[in-house]
């Protein structure tokens, strides 16, 4: 907890790193309002000792601001027009308040006055049961994981990521190169991945899916490229690019059923070609737990 | 009797020559220390706008200065802005500079420029931070041109103080 209470104003300070972490998946902070304390299995208010709940002032935001942004609100220009930034330890921090427009564009964000602490979660070997469905010889089908938001694509892609980037006994540990666009994956900090995605892997932080994919194809030889929330016909272009050149591609997408993608239009093409060989479908149970089912280039479910 | 008067008029004739070289000396340093802040000033925004990196980074590992206690006081700042204990990044700037002030040896004028130049680096973006540096530099530089224009006049009364000083005592002796 000492890495994000540091980001709280100093009187409160002390009673933030008190509190439990243990399931912590949020902490929302929105002025004038309670701040709010997000677990899997419910939310409630951050109280100070003597149990009165505690309303974030707009001091508080602006001591905050100070805090996240080491100060340097001009070091993360860019992350603040996407409305968050990765700091020390892989958290993100979602900041908005009044956006800046410029013909349509956000270029950039005033009175920053809400903001969400999404805290890592690294579930380091959650993705060591369901590798060996997704192996084909010493490399890796080319798959999909797909869930809808909040359901654990990420974390899975990651886990995955890290194995096959380490090895194990019998099979070699593989050039995996990754496209960061969004800094969810390596939740790279400085240039410094905060995620252990293993020793054979490099990333490409910051950086668009279609443009990285072919940036990494001509300088990292890569024989795995994983990338995150694919979602346009760019992506799935330069996804198609990336395996005609030999790489293969674990991607993660928003779908919460695997039907889902035949109706995406922009998808069909691919799916007809059976582009993907594997998708790996999470569902998030009521108590928070995962059910995962596997599919092949058919959509026939493995296991 | 005259051998020491004689003595003691070498004496004081040696005091004031080297009183009237060490004020030529301190007026040059005073200068090149208000160069030296300058280049610090354009050093940190140079390196802010380059490598995008937080100002207790650069402050701490990434500014170079021919001055020691400008290395310190950049030293200490990044130190302070890495504990994070309540204040605003500016305001640690200025009140680093103003507890430095009389090791710094800097005017009235010269300490308001220096210590609100913190504004021009915890701005919101690196456009902020031009403008507001421009607008320090503005009034450094009307400071400097100041300093360069009185330096030589100011040495030469000084000089002229010393010396005269110096053989009126020795008239006195004899």
């Amino acid at each position: 907890m000492l890495e994000i209470s540091r980001f709280f104003p100093v009187h409160i300070r002390e009673e933030i790193g008190k509190i439990q972490m243990q399931g912590l998946e949020e902490i929302r902070i929105r002025i004038g309002q309670p701040i709010e304390l997000c677990y899997g299995n419910g939310s409630r208010y951050f109280s100070l000792e003597e149990g009165e709940t505690y309303r974030a002032t707009k001091e508080d935001l602006a001591e905050m601001l100070d805090y996240i942004s080491n100060y340097s609100l001009y070091a993360y220009q860019e992350e603040v027009k996407q409305g968050y930034l990765t700091v020390e330890g892989g958290h993100r921090i979602g900041l908005i308040g009044q956006a800046v427009t410029e013909q349509g564009k956000i270029t950039g964000m005033h009175h920053i006055t809400f903001f969400n602490f999404r805290i890592a979660h690294e579930r380091l070997g959650c993705a060591e049961k369901l590798l060996p469905h997704l192996l084909e010889g010493d490399n890796i089908y080319n798959t999909l994981f797909l869930s809808a938001p909040g359901g654990g694509k990420t974390t899975y892609l990651r886990d995955c990521i890290r194995l096959l980037s380490t090895g194990e006994e019998g099979r070699a540990g593989l050039k995996v190169c990754v496209v960061d666009e969004r800094s969810e994956i390596g939740a790279c900090h400085m240039g410094i991945p905060q995620n252990d995605l293993g020793p054979r892997t490099d990333v490409l932080d910051g950086c668009r899916k279609p443009e990285g994919m072919l940036l990494l194809l001509r300088s990292m030889s890569p024989q795995v490229i994983a990338v995150d929330e694919l979602g346009t016909e760019e992506d799935f272009l330069a996804v198609e690019q990336t395996v005609c050149s030999g790489s293969r591609v674990l991607g993660t997408i928003h779908a919460g059923e695997i039907q889902e993608l035949q109706e995406k239009p922009h998808l069909r093409r691919w799916m007809e070609r059976q582009m993907f060989e594997r998708f790996v479908q999470i569902r998030r149970r009521p108590d928070g737990q995962r059910e995962i089912h596997i599919f092949d280039a058919g959509m026939r479910c493995l296991c | 009797m005259l051998m020491l008067k004689v003595i003691g008029c070498i004496l004081i004739g040696t005091a004031s020559v080297g009183l009237a070289i060490s004020f030529g000396v301190e007026l040059r340093e005073h200068l090149a220390l208000l160069y030296d802040l300058r280049q610090l000033l354009l050093d940190i925004s140079q390196e802010a706008q380059y490598s995008l990196l937080p100002m207790e980074r650069i402050l701490g590992t990434r500014i170079r200065s021919k001055d020691l206690r400008l290395m310190g006081i950049c030293g200490s700042l990044s130190r302070l802005l890495a504990e994070k204990n309540g204040e605003g990044g500016a305001v640690l700037w200025k009140q680093v500079f103003d507890g430095e002030r009389k090791s710094l040896g800097l005017t009235e004028t010269e300490a308001d420029i220096i210590e609100n130049a913190g504004k021009a680096f915890f701005g919101k973006n690196t456009e902020e931070n031009a403008k507001n540096l421009s607008l320090y530099l503005e009034r450094l530089d009307y400071v400097i041109e100041q300093t360069r224009s009185e330096q030589k006049e100011k040495q030469r009364v000084l000089q002229t103080v010393s010396v005269m000083g110096g053989f009126m005592l020795m008239i006195l002796l004899l």
